[in-house]
């Protein structure tokens, strides 16, 4: 019963899916949005559970004193504050009580001073971390894994400058590396691109007919 | 000037094309006057005798469309276009942008939304005589001819997929290809288990309306599956709070079913940020905390991905990844020891189950996949003759293959 | 003791860390002025503009407007920050009217706060030159929308204005009424507005992308279904590099030099500031707009800015008087009489808003001259480190043979 109910409702809710894929009738399509509406909407009373479990996990790690469960105390107030200051004070761009000032709503504030800010300095990680897998990864350990790193050099150098600066063979270098990036590499990836969305019908497929329920807990 | 229903659309559009006006205007009186003071007019010069008689290229300027409701007979002017464009989409209000959306459709087909089209030309000398065109309703269609061919795919791929499923039940012998990253799940677990440190498995970052991280589910029923048969901790951060309680299922009845339900810790599944950077740090620092032994990456992966394995990579765990994201495999390939590119991801539950219906229908998808390959080079090769030479049968194949 | 070709075989990650970023580090400092190089998708995109601006001359007419979608976030910012903010340049220049909507709320803050940014350095004015509609959701409808009835798709700006209110967006009903669509993304939005704008409507869409993803988009480029692409932070480079000429050639920038130094010289004397200082300098900034029309131009700026402000001082009065009255006609007469009321208070605020306005208007003159190279100081960096990186490459690679061969 646990299984069976959902299975079908997985079943009629595909092949319904499917059904307005091809018809344009504004009477289907109208009946289409209601539906995403209504999806769009349940997804978010599943945010409670989300904030349920944040909890959970860092007042456990707070009740049992486990290593750094000062930052969980930390985490949980930041939680708190943001939602707080969410609610009392608005989201808008300006405080109407703060404006003489011209300050943000303390939301705002913490959204563009320091949230910002911070997912910068993680994206921005990227630059050490790329330079340390490209320096273990791209060594010409065989035939392949040398013509692997002959490309990946030129097309370093053809993304910046520095590649035209180079005597003689500067001016062949960008068009080298945009000849790689278009025809070798846009070749592979649509490869890779065409086996993906055969899988994903595949899988669609199996996921409507019922033959794919790992994802329901029960294999 | 042609009025016709869009066909294959949701009735309210109809496709409005006009001949564009080539006339010659003949000149024959030309005065140029102008006033004084006292608001006279005033004869400056007589041009008549130069050019009358003369033929001379009209010189369009715009057209002015509009158009008449014949149910409400209500008459609406359009728009006005530049000289070059010919054609014009028109399309009604929508009915949802009524109060009451019931009445706002019981309403637009009382209405009888069937138009008539007027359309002017305008150039600097004159207006040009008005053209109407025949009525045209909208009208909404109940199949989309456009998507033929996509009907026609799906039920071919359907059907090979039961075809499979069928020869699977009865064959058990049924060989697909072995995948490296798949074959060592097992190894990989063991060996968390002899170094007695975690397992930790990313999902992906993605929504549960993604297929990569329903893939990336099942494969975390296989591998939970094997740590609780081991003991071995596990840990599932997650950035979307639907597959939150979805992911919670999954290990539960992963561990229940090896018969210790005890063992499951529920704060081993958790909800981390839907922000995808304080989501990274999140997962890298329980990474420097706990030193996971296995890091399992399967799913959708965006600008993360070589911030999670390069730093898998600075605490020694093996990792295993599969993505279908195409811009981020070249950092799973260059740091993680094993990775599953694309559509092995999604055969991967297969591999894991060894369920006949699912390696049934992984022989099908590579037949549909034979099929589509056929497809690609017969299709590049006709349109390509078509092109070459100017053969007329040719042409059908240009049709048939249409280039977007 | 490891020998020498183990030892760079497997460099410390910390070391590499530490010389990545010092030499990252380096060109930020110390500018290096690498040459710029220039490449089609981006110069397609300028000339675009460029002939836009010459055609609208010619003829003796505005600009036709351009679309700009934004949707990135804080983590594409500052790859993609850059380009936006070339483009804003080049349309402000060149009295082209800008359009922004964004697909995701926060992109709609970051696009908001831009456009306003670069509209106070070059004067353009909101709801006359610029004009900024927001969080829009979802995409799709938009996108279809805007080929049949912009009105009906946009309704309302980010201010409260009402889509007829806005002058700016007088004569657009289509895309038919707009030269260019930019849609500036970390995600796949792009796409979206090629399969529909493009192919339904052949509305001509240029791109701006992420380093990563811009390979994904050259085969859009070679059919022709992208006029042109903002290739990452190499793009916005490229496309300041031409800005900077042409500020040179329109002597733009040595005239804003200039302000800033009449302004300062003007501060140190302890000149009082009186409107007509204030007219001297921002003359000069405005100097774009046509003959005559200046005069105006810079009192509708003035004005607005100096209304919002009174608005936000009597914020709370006006709320609570807006609450009681009784019709539209009397809710506009509420400021004017507030501000008749408080005839003392408002000669305050007025010396307290050329204040804050000048301030403003220092501190944005002094970081826009490093803001607007910042893409191409970016890339001097990138270079840099890309040379880094391949030398680190060739290291591991020497240690490896050397191994071998031992």
């Amino acid at each position: 019963m646990k299984t069976t109910i959902p299975l079908i409702i997985v079943l009629v809710g595909g092949i319904i899916g499917i059904i307005f894929q091809f018809i344009p009738h504004e009477f289907v399509q109208t009946i289409n949005d209601e539906i995403l509406n209504y999806f769009r909407v349940l997804s978010f009373f599943a945010l409670p559970l989300g904030i349920v479990s944040i909890l959970m996990v860092h007042t456990g790690k707070i009740r049992r004193k486990a290593q750094h469960w000062q930052y969980s105390i930390i985490l949980i107030l930041t939680i708190f504050f943001m939602i707080v200051t969410g609610f009392v004070f608005g989201t808008d761009r300006f405080d109407p009580r703060l404006a003489n000032y011209g300050w943000n709503t303390i939301f705002m504030f913490m959204f563009q001073q320091v949230q910002i800010p911070i997912e910068s300095t993680m994206f921005s990680l990227l630059a050490f971390y790329i330079s340390t897998a490209a320096y273990r990864a791209f060594r010409a350990r065989s035939k392949e894994a040398t013509i692997l790193l002959v490309a990946s050099l030129i097309v370093m150098l053809g993304q910046v400058s520095v590649g035209q600066m180079i005597p003689i063979i500067g001016d062949y270098i960008p068009v080298i590396s945009n000849w790689i990036m278009s025809n070798p590499n846009m070749a592979a990836k649509r490869g890779i691109l065409l086996g993906v969305a055969l899988g994903m019908l595949g899988t669609s497929l199996k996921i409507i007919l019922g033959i794919e329920r790992a994802y329901l807990g029960r294999a | 000037m042609l009025a016709v229903d869009k066909p294959n659309d949701k009735g309210d559009q109809i496709n409005v094309m006009w001949p564009p006006v080539k006339e010659k205007i003949r000149i024959d009186f030309l005065q140029i006057f102008q006033k004084n003071k006292s608001k006279e007019n005033l004869l400056i010069e007589n041009l008549a005798d130069k050019i009358s008689g003369k033929e001379k290229d009209d010189n369009i300027l715009y057209y002015d469309l509009f158009r008449k409701n014949l149910g409400t007979g209500k008459m609406e002017y359009i728009n006005r276009f530049q000289s070059f464009i010919t054609n014009y989409r028109d399309q009604r209000q929508s009915f949802k942008d009524t109060k009451n959306k019931l009445e706002g459709y019981k309403k637009m087909l009382r209405e009888q939304p069937t138009y008539k089209y007027y359309i002017r030309a305008i150039s600097p000398l004159y207006y040009s005589k008005v053209t109407e065109s025949k009525p045209a309703k909208m009208q909404g269609q109940w199949f989309n001819m456009e998507k033929i061919i996509a009907l026609i795919a799906m039920m071919v791929i359907t059907a090979s997929l039961f075809y499979f499923i069928r020869k699977a039940k009865s064959d058990a012998s049924l060989y697909i290809r072995p995948l490296a990253g798949l074959k060592e799940i097992d190894n990989a677990v063991g060996r968390a288990t002899e170094m007695g440190r975690p397992i930790l498995f990313v999902p992906g970052l993605s929504s549960i309306a993604d297929i990569a991280t329903i893939a990336g589910l099942n494969i975390l029923a296989g591998v939970a599956k094997k740590a609780a048969e081991y003991d071995t901790p596990l840990f599932v951060p997650l950035r979307d709070y639907v597959v939150l309680p979805i992911a919670q299922e999954i290990v539960k009845s992963a561990y229940s079913e090896v018969g210790r339900p005890d063992a499951y810790k529920e704060q081993s599944v958790f909800f981390v940020s839907p922000s995808q950077f304080a989501y990274v740090a999140g997962v890298a620092g329980l990474m420097a905390r706990e030193k996971p032994a296995t890091n399992f990456f399967m799913g959708m992966f965006w600008a993360e991905s070589l911030i999670l394995t390069e730093k898998g990579n600075e605490e020694g765990c093996i990792q295993i990844a599969g993505s279908d994201a195409e811009t981020q495999l070249p950092f799973f390939i260059t740091t993680c020891d094993f990775t599953l590119i694309g559509e092995e991801l999604y055969a991967a539950s297969a591999y894991i189950s060894k369920d006949p219906l699912l390696v049934g229908s992984i022989k099908a998808q590579d037949l549909d996949k034979l099929f589509i390959i056929g497809c690609i080079i017969l299709g590049t090769l006709l349109t390509t003759l078509a092109e070459l030479l100017t053969y007329p049968a040719l042409n059908f194949f240009k049709m048939l293959f249409p280039v977007q | 003791m490891k020998s020498f070709y183990e030892r760079i075989m497997h460099i410390d990650r910390r070391i590499i860390y530490a010389i990545i970023m010092i030499v990252v580090l380096i060109p930020l400092i110390w500018s290096l002025n690498l040459k710029t190089y220039h490449t089609e998708p981006i110069t397609k995109i300028y000339n675009r503009l460029e002939q836009n601006h010459k055609n609208a001359k010619k003829n003796g007419v505005k600009p036709k407007p351009v679309f700009m979608c934004v949707t990135y976030g804080g983590s594409a910012k500052p790859e993609l920050h850059p380009m936006t903010r070339s483009v804003l340049r080049h349309c402000y220049l060149r009295g082209i009217p800008v359009i922004s909507f964004a697909f995701e709320p926060e992109a709609a803050k970051i696009a908001e706060d831009i456009m306003d940014e670069v509209a106070f350095e070059y004067g353009a004015v909101y709801g006359k030159d610029y004009a900024c509609f927001g969080f829009k959701y979802p995409p799709l409808p938009l996108i279809l929308g805007l080929g049949t009835n912009a009105k009906e798709a946009l309704k309302e700006d980010v201010r409260g204005n009402k889509y007829e209110d806005i002058p700016v967006m007088h004569g657009i009903r289509t895309y038919d009424d707009i030269d260019l669509l930019f849609d500036f993304s970390a995600s796949a939005s792009w796409m979206t507005w090629v399969v529909y704008a493009k192919s339904r409507f052949n509305q001509d869409i240029a791109v701006g992308l992420t380093g990563v993803m811009v390979s994904q988009a050259y085969p859009y480029l070679e059919t022709g279904q992208l006029v042109g692409i903002l290739t990452g932070l190499k793009g916005a480079a490229e496309y300041e590099d031409y800005l900077m000429k042409m500020e040179k050639e329109t002597e733009y920038s040595s005239m804003r030099e200039k302000n800033l130094k009449v302004y300062l010289t003007l501060t140190q004397a302890n000149i009082t500031p009186t409107s007509k200082n204030y007219v001297d300098i921002a003359e000069r900034l405005l100097r774009n707009t046509p003959e005559g029309e200046f005069e105006k131009k810079l009192k509708d700026y003035y004005d607005i800015a100096q209304n919002l402000y009174y608005k936000k001082y009597f914020a709370k009065e006006l709320s609570a008087r807006e609450s009681k009255a009784k019709n539209d006609a009397e809710k506009k007469s509420l400021l004017n009489d507030i501000l008749s009321q408080n005839q003392d208070k408002v000669k305050e605020l007025d010396y307290l808003f050329l204040k804050d306005f000048k301030k403003k208007y220092n501190d944005l003159l002094a970081t826009s001259i490093s803001e607007n190279k910042r893409a191409m100081v970016g890339m001097d960096a990138q270079a840099i480190a890309h040379v880094v990186i391949i030398l680190f490459i060739l290291i591991g690679n020497i240690g490896f043979f050397l191994s071998k061969w031992r």
